[in-house]
């Protein structure tokens, strides 16, 4: 929807009309240029005053960092100068660039979505950045004004959308605030280790711009301890944990400080979300896109009943920081309670029994699970035969084969589908257990598989495309019966298309899909 | 089970397959193609295993396999796909079944789709054969429809197009 013709109406149009001649263009806000002309004028102040105290330290860092600032700061001011908007009684319009011009248009009644970012610096100036959207399925939104004051920013939001205020509480229900006990959970991760790596690799940089070098401190440390290079390699990643752990946490508070989970009324309904230290983000999910939830558990942490929970929504635009993650890593009851909010029509499909699938599919995952695992060890034995790997590794899928049954029992537990009133829910996974409750309406169609084991032990693979979430969903191994049930309960337009009742005397026989 | 209404369960459903068989050419361009990749593929085995004596010991059991599967997709594979695919399109979806070893149903509602191509490679346009693909929002809920008659696909891909103009799309 690029090109679409009324955000590009050419200005000339619009100039002709008298009563956009009556408003004056206006400008963004100059203390957006001074903000960052300080902040980058304090970081090279910093950068020289480390240079005189520490000659020797390394300049080239501070150089790209001084020109990039210059850079930034001249962009800033062209752009300031360069920007100019106005709100005519039928258009809002905006003039930009100078080399390159741009003129944009759109009429009023398009304008979908006002909303404000702001980061740390724009707070200090007490600035806001205003995204102005008109409802189109594209990256960038319509309108950004960077920066307009606070004040200036509310002002223009209830003048181009009358009916959406944010301190109007009596149309929001909150659903869920965050804990600070929720801290904890974000630092069990498998990230520790790796958010550890990116922190002491910027230490290591940060440090060298004095001149003091880490690694060789680190090196000289472990020679002087008499560390052999296994202890040390153990050493450092048990240090490393609380310091990924720490990292984590710092991440998980500044960006989750405030959370919110609201359900509105305005905009005909929609959940929002209002988080952020340094820069706080509110994100509206629109119930009109709105498609169902997500709910991960992953299974490491079935002992903290941890789950993460997404919204199974169209047109989230990932580059503009759309997320579909309604919640942080919470426990599970928490994100069953805000499911009922979410999807509040008094179904609470993630809360529904499941239709178990025939023992056949563990059969066949025990199967499967085993004769991967012998094959996998005989080709590695051949592998060690001819030299190419070491001889012992074919041990260490075959010592590992009750753990693997272990995971494919618990992922047969699983297994299962339901058709909840107007949802289809299904449960799938090995190491993490993913409950998707989908509407009906989303469904696009539907993609039956069936091997030939599944077809002999009378099995299917359901799967259902939709253009919302993850774009397509599965249940594997249901009952043939099962799965055509489920079809027929939640499309029974399009089953008709395709699934026919057999009378009882003439079943068997002909059927390819029994 | 309880939240199942009660009239599904007491009746035995199945699938009904498509109602049009592919075209009998397909069979012959699948061999075809499947043969021309079998040279191609082998051919750079075998040069590989002339030149590199170091890499024999793994290589040739390896290319001596892909030769079987080969052979048996050249031989068996394109009669026994065309024994069992089969495609319909309807005024409300669009409707295939795919596979030889496993078997594949798609159906798309009308509404669904975002755009209808056809597409006639070289040897297709020799053979006046048609691939017509129907695509939807959604990368899994795509259609292909391979080897029928190119008049039967543009039959076809006119109402499929007259169809979908008159239903307005859903497809958000």
């Amino acid at each position: 929807m690029t090109g679409d013709p009324a955000t590009l109406t050419p200005m000339s149009e619009v100039d002709g009309q008298p009563d956009a001649e009556a408003q004056p263009w206006q400008h963004l806000d100059i203390r957006v240029v001074w903000v960052n002309a300080a902040i980058f004028l304090f970081s090279l102040g910093t950068g020289l005053t480390e240079l005189y105290l520490f000659p020797n330290g390394e300049l080239w860092p501070l150089l790209i960092a001084a020109a990039f600032g210059i850079l930034d700061t001249s962009v800033d001011l062209v752009r300031w100068a360069t920007t100019r908007y106005r709100i005519t009684d039928e258009r809002v319009e905006t003039r930009t660039g100078w080399l390159r011009r741009e003129d944009r248009s759109v009429p009023r009644e398009r304008i979908r979505s006002v909303d404000t970012t702001a980061k740390l610096r724009h707070r200090v100036a007490k600035l806001r950045i205003v995204h102005i959207g008109a409802g189109e399925e594209r990256l960038a939104s319509t309108f950004k004004l960077d920066a307009l004051p606070k004040d200036r920013a509310t002002e223009l939001r209830d003048e181009l959308i009358p009916g959406q205020r944010q301190e109007a509480a009596e149309n929001e229900v909150v659903i869920s605030k965050v804990r600070w006990h929720w801290v904890f959970y974000a630092m069990f991760q498998f990230w520790v280790i790796l958010a550890a790596g990116i922190f002491l690799n910027a230490c290591y940089w940060f440090m060298k711009t004095f001149g003091v070098d880490l690694l060789d401190i680190a090196d000289a440390l472990a020679t002087k301890a008499h560390l052999g290079f296994t202890w040390t390699v153990v050493l450092v990643v048990l240090l490393s944990m609380p310091l990924g752990g720490a990292v984590l946490g710092a991440e998980f508070i500044t960006k989750y400080w405030n959370f919110e989970l609201v359900r509105t009324t305005d905009k005909g309904g929609a959940l929002v979300t209002r988080q952020g230290l340094f820069s706080t983000q509110t994100v509206y999910r629109e119930d009109r896109r709105i498609r169902g939830i997500h709910v991960h558990e992953p299974l490491v942490l079935r002992w903290m009943r941890l789950a993460q929970a997404t919204v199974v929504t169209t047109g989230i635009h990932k580059l503009r920081n759309e997320t579909a993650h309604i919640l942080p890593r919470c426990p599970v009851e928490e994100v069953h309670q805000a499911a009922r909010y979410v999807l509040p029509d008094g179904h609470n499909p993630l809360e529904a029994p499941l239709h178990r699938h025939p023992m056949g599919a563990l059969r066949k995952r025990l199967l499967e699970a085993t004769s991967q695992s012998l094959v996998l060890a005989a080709l590695l034995y051949w592998l060690g035969a001819t030299d190419v790997l070491p001889y012992w590794w074919w041990r260490i899928p075959v010592v590992l084969l009750p753990l693997t049954w272990a995971v494919v029992a618990i992922s047969y537990t699983w297994l299962g589908h339901a058709l909840v009133g107007p949802y289809v829910v299904f449960r799938t996974g090995a190491l993490s257990k993913s409950t998707v409750a989908l509407q009906s309406r989303a469904i696009a169609g539907w993609r039956l598989h069936q091997t030939i084991f599944q077809r002999i032990g009378k099995r299917i693979t359901v799967g259902i495309p939709t253009a919302a979430g993850e774009r397509y969903y599965h249940a594997p191994d249901a009952g043939t019966d099962q799965a055509l049930a489920l079809i027929k309960g939640a499309t029974p337009w399009l089953a008709a298309e395709f699934i026919e009742t057999v009378a009882p005397d003439e079943q068997g026989g002909r059927n390819a899909a029994h | 089970m309880e939240n199942m209404p009660p009239d599904v369960s007491t009746e035995t459903l199945r699938i009904r397959p498509p109602r049009h068989r592919l075209s009998p050419r397909f069979i012959l361009w699948r061999t075809l193609n499947t043969f021309f990749w079998a040279v191609g593929v082998l051919g750079t085995l075998t040069v590989l295993y002339a030149w590199f004596s170091g890499i024999r010991p793994w290589l040739g059991p390896v290319t001596l396999f892909l030769a079987v599967v080969f052979a048996i997709n050249v031989v068996f594979m394109p009669t026994y796909r065309y024994l069992v695919h089969r495609w319909e399109t309807t005024d409300l979806a669009v409707y295939t079944l795919t596979g030889w070893v496993s078997r594949e149903w798609r159906v798309i509602p009308i509404s669904r789709i975002q755009s209808i191509d056809t597409i006639q490679g070289p040897m297709e346009q020799l053979l006046r054969l048609a691939t017509v693909k129907v695509v939807t929002a959604s990368r899994e809920g795509k259609v292909t429809i391979e080897g029928i008659d190119a008049e039967a696909a543009r039959q076809a891909v006119e109402r499929l197009n007259e169809i979908t103009q008159l239903i307005p799309g859903d497809a958000t």
